[in-house]
């Protein structure tokens, strides 16, 4: 990881403590739920979720012995579990460290910008929103307040672009995910992905379904098209709103 | 010469060994798994080929509206895209597990695949038989690229 400084390493801690209360206010909230509502499967599916993402932050953010040795065990019964399963396995719950990783590495950087003054912000609260499974609505609610009062380049007002930025910023955690992973296997080739609606642009039309190299991806940038969104192509995609999303594949066997 | 050869065959075994035993292929079979998914049920196809359970009238009326020319009237589990663009592959040395990286899309995928909520079961996220073959032909392939150099 590049060098930090104390300044964001203080925001970074500040970030994770704040997802951390709002994991326990949200495990607080489904614990009330599963009081009123018994046998609801859904809400204990979360509240499991949630209590092993909590134990996730901790295990990666806050050197306790007793959690670290809780860990060691968890890992022990993990390796245990996976030598007897398939090849291929399918987990809807799995927890996934890459979003906490996200949240530590300073990642808003590469969630391309609105504007400097809040992309720092928005970016960190839809990544905060997405660890503990807030939706859409939830976190534009958020976003709106953190915006209030803020004006674009343009002049205008920050908070009526609230639900673009978080619809763009929700996809754009994901793709950022996407690439890192491309990049750990060494993948040469992507999908682009995704269903069409009447809105769709004329360029996610031309580009949808079909396969490109990194190259090709990456020469995205210096094209242009309505509604672009400046960045890494890999990030951005088609630009505001974008629907679709890269999938990397294997075209040579 | 027949030292050549074993030493030939032995680096052949080493660079078995290196590709079967790998992170990164294991993580490459997973996206192409995701890749498989996806693109069938944006076919309207569950994991055993057959046709998704229809929508219900109003729903299929608001997804007319909103795909325009592009609404086949085949149910594709795509809204906004954010359920599959969550669809992640998490890979070790020996396998790979398929996920989906945020909680709430989870959760979505579960109510489509398990029918919860009252939502028509709409199995997406699986395997068949015949595209785990496919898959394992890719591994068949990558192995004799390794053996063939």
């Amino acid at each position: 990881m590049a060098d930090i400084s104390d300044k964001a390493l203080d925001s970074i801690e500040k970030e994770i403590e704040a997802t951390l209360a709002a994991i326990n206010a949200k495990i607080a909230r489904l614990i009330g739920k599963l009081e009123t509502t018994k046998g609801d499967v859904l809400a204990k599916m979360e509240l499991s979720r949630m209590r092993a993402t909590r134990k996730a932050i901790i295990k990666e953010f806050m050197a306790f012995d007793t959690v670290a040795n809780e860990s060691t065990k968890f890992n022990q019964i993990g390796k245990a579990i996976k030598s007897r399963i398939k090849p291929v396995s399918l987990s809807f719950t799995q927890s996934d460290n890459a979003l906490l990783k996200l949240l530590s590495d300073s990642a808003y950087g590469e969630l391309s910008g609105i504007t400097s003054q809040y992309s720092e912000r928005v970016s960190m609260a839809v990544i905060r929103g997405s660890i503990v499974g807030a939706n859409v609505d939830d976190i534009t609610l958020e976003v709106t307040q953190l915006v209030e009062g803020g004006t674009d380049l343009a002049g205008r007002s920050m908070a009526s672009h609230a639900k673009t930025l978080v619809n763009t910023q929700y996809m754009e955690v994901d793709a950022a995910m996407t690439i890192r992973a491309a990049d750990n296997i060494g993948a040469t080739h992507f999908r682009y992905s995704g269903s069409l609606i009447k809105d769709s642009r004329e360029w996610c039309q031309d580009h949808v379904d079909k396969i490109y190299t990194r190259k090709e991806i990456e020469g995205w940038g210096s094209s242009s098209w309505a509604g672009k969104k400046e960045g890494d192509p890999f990030i951005t995609r088609g630009g505001y709103n974008c629907r679709h999303y890269f999938v990397p594949v294997i075209v040579d066997g | 010469m027949a030292l050549k050869g074993l030493k030939e065959f032995e680096n052949k075994l080493n660079a078995v060994g290196k590709v079967s035993a790998s992170k990164r292929l294991w993580g490459q079979i997973g996206f192409q798994a995701i890749d498989i998914i996806s693109q069938r049920t944006l076919k309207g196809k569950d994991y055993q080929g057959a046709a998704f359970t229809r929508y219900n009238k109003t729903y299929k009326l608001w997804k007319q509206k909103r795909g325009g020319k592009f609404f086949s009237g085949s149910p594709n589990l795509h809204n906004s895209g954010n359920m599959f663009a969550s669809m992640k592959a998490r890979s070790t040395d020996k396998n790979v597990t398929l996920f989906f990286s945020k909680p709430l899309e989870a959760k979505k995928a579960s109510i489509h695949h398990r029918g919860l909520a009252g939502m028509p079961k709409r199995e997406f996220f699986d395997l068949s038989k015949r595209e785990q073959d496919d898959l394992l032909e890719l591994l068949r392939k990558k192995l004799k690229k390794a053996i063939n150099g």
